[in-house]
């Protein structure tokens, strides 16, 4: 049986902190005196002071100072469980939310929570990475509240051998959200990279604890270029945002509640249904399901060839250029 | 394990490398004084292993394919055995340490999915364990990918690593031998 004790998690945001965002965006036009904040929350004057101060570093808009009183000059963006917890009433992410304004990276969080016995549905959250991880050991540039870095833990009753799956379905829900809440129909690069005009915006680490016969715990990380406004030099040519590919500001809020939702329904499905109605969708929008001239690298090699289709598991078959197919089960898959 | 039964083994287990030319392998390391010959190409592996004292009792030893399909309980068996037991004398040359004494009853770790083995947490970073190492349960081993699933593989006993059975990026199939383990015996 799975530990229930909730392990020590450093950084994890105050849910005063939280409160006092809370206090703050529901009541936009009022001034609240230092005072009146400080004895609402249950902390000390300087305590609300030096948290106005740590909310305005990630973009929170608070107007006044320690003497005049505070007043928020629109509902911040900033993704605590308070803020967020009411879109995602009735599904499985409402309940267990773990906010930070600085982590590591919140799929080491997920993992840590999986081994302490953390139930299915938990959501870890951070505002900004200092470690964000991708494949194969790859950094993950998490910028201060302008992007999403959100993992979620699932314990999904099947064989790990169909865990896979749930890496697609991942893609799918990120690439679905997007489409509601800007209109944009973005391409899905296998497995899941979610791309917007061939630069990626979107980036998946799913990490599993299984044995060959159990599978214990799946950690989906999921992380979104929103409002980033330029990219970093080294990988300018190969990333974008939602704010730079669109020219529009995205509410972090609301498109992840929405991930989330659709995260939720497809998953649901796939427990359902099996993998098809996955398979289909994922043919109907990625570019990359069929007839792609694409470059795969594995760790022991590289070949182009041209995309046929996914196997019944998820993997890609790829048509080598000397016609043998071939199916790729890891690996970078790259236009060609 | 029988000559005989080995030879039946070589027959029917390797039809791209027949009994013809292990003799002559077997025939090239007595003349040379070879104990060891070990080969690999694609999804044959195969081991051979000469006692030194007794130069006509050759031991010859298949190793499971390294990929084998969709058979995980085949993938299993042949690969524990470790050291063959040779016919004559044992052999009296130092043996690598990791190496298991006949019949030693190993642990195995198994993949749980068909996926890509990786040694390291990174292309550039070391391997999580090495044969010889001491690992603990728990302790992370490697990590199988497969559509960007990562699945971190923990050892489930304390002990000694003995063997690796696959090389970093190959090809893993479900239930495949990843590593055995020689556990620490209970005080």
């Amino acid at each position: 049986m799975p530990r229930s004790t909730r392990p020590s998690l450093p950084g994890l945001t105050d849910r005063r902190l939280d409160a006092l965002l809370a206090l703050l965006s529901e009541n936009p036009m009022v001034v609240l005196s230092g005072a009146r904040i400080a004895r609402e929350i249950g902390v000390s004057r300087s305590t609300v002071w030096r948290w106005i101060e740590k909310l305005r570093a990630v973009g929170v808009r608070v107007r006044g100072h320690i003497g005049s009183g505070y007043r928020i000059e629109r509902v911040p963006d900033v993704l605590v469980p308070r803020l967020l917890r009411p879109l995602l009433r009735g599904t499985i992410f409402e309940k267990r939310i773990y906010h930070f304004f600085k982590v590591g990276s919140t799929n080491d969080v997920a993992l840590t929570l999986g081994h302490a016995g953390e139930p299915h549905g938990a959501l870890v959250i951070a505002e900004e990475q200092t470690a964000g991880r991708g494949r194969a050991g790859r950094k993950w540039i998490s910028e201060k509240s302008l992007g999403i870095h959100a993992t979620v833990l699932l314990r999904p009753p099947i064989p790990p051998a169909q865990a896979p799956l749930i890496t697609l379905l991942a893609g799918l829900a990120v690439r679905e959200a997007i489409a509601e809440q800007t209109g944009l129909a973005a391409d899905i690069r296998w497995p899941n990279d979610v791309l917007l005009g061939g630069r990626k915006l979107c980036g998946i680490l799913t990490e599993m604890h299984a044995e060959p016969d159990r599978t214990h715990f799946v950690v989906v990380g999921i992380g979104v270029n929103v409002n980033q406004t330029t990219m970093p030099e080294e990988i300018a040519a190969l990333a974008t945002s939602l704010r730079m590919a669109s020219g529009r500001w995205t509410s972090r809020l609301e498109l992840l509640a929405k991930l989330l939702i659709w995260l939720e329904r497809y998953y649901n499905r796939f427990l359902a249904e099996g993998p098809q109605p996955i398979l289909d969708r994922f043919a109907a929008v990625s570019s990359y399901a069929q007839g792609k001239r694409v470059r795969i690298v594995t760790a022991s090699e590289s070949f182009t060839g041209t995309t046929a289709g996914l196997e019944p598991n998820g993997v890609l078959r790829v048509q080598r250029d000397d016609g043998r197919i071939e199916t790729v089960l890891a690996g970078d898959v790259m236009e060609a | 394990m029988t000559a005989r039964k080995k030879t039946e083994e070589a027959k029917t287990g390797a039809a791209s490398f027949d009994l013809e030319q292990l003799e002559r392998v077997l025939e090239f390391m007595a003349q040379h004084g070879l104990e060891e010959f070990e080969y690999r190409h694609g999804d044959l592996h195969i081991r051979l292993r000469r006692a030194m004292a007794n130069s006509n009792a050759s031991a010859v030893r298949f190793a499971a394919p390294e990929i084998v399909v969709a058979q995980p309980s085949l993938a299993a068996a042949p690969v524990v055995s470790g050291a063959v037991p040779a016919a004559g004398p044992a052999p009296e040359s130092p043996a690598a340490p990791a190496e298991p004494s006949p019949g030693e009853e190993l642990h195995l770790i198994k993949s749980p999915i068909v996926g890509t083995f990786y040694e390291s947490p990174a292309p550039d970073a070391e391997p999580f364990v090495r044969v010889g190492d001491h690992v603990e349960p728990g302790q992370v081993l490697c990590i199988i990918e497969a559509m960007k699933l990562m699945n971190e593989i923990e050892s489930d006993v304390a002990g000694e690593i003995i063997r690796v059975h696959v090389e970093n990026g190959q090809p893993v199939e479900y239930g495949q031998p990843l590593f055995s383990i020689r556990p620490t015996r209970k005080k």
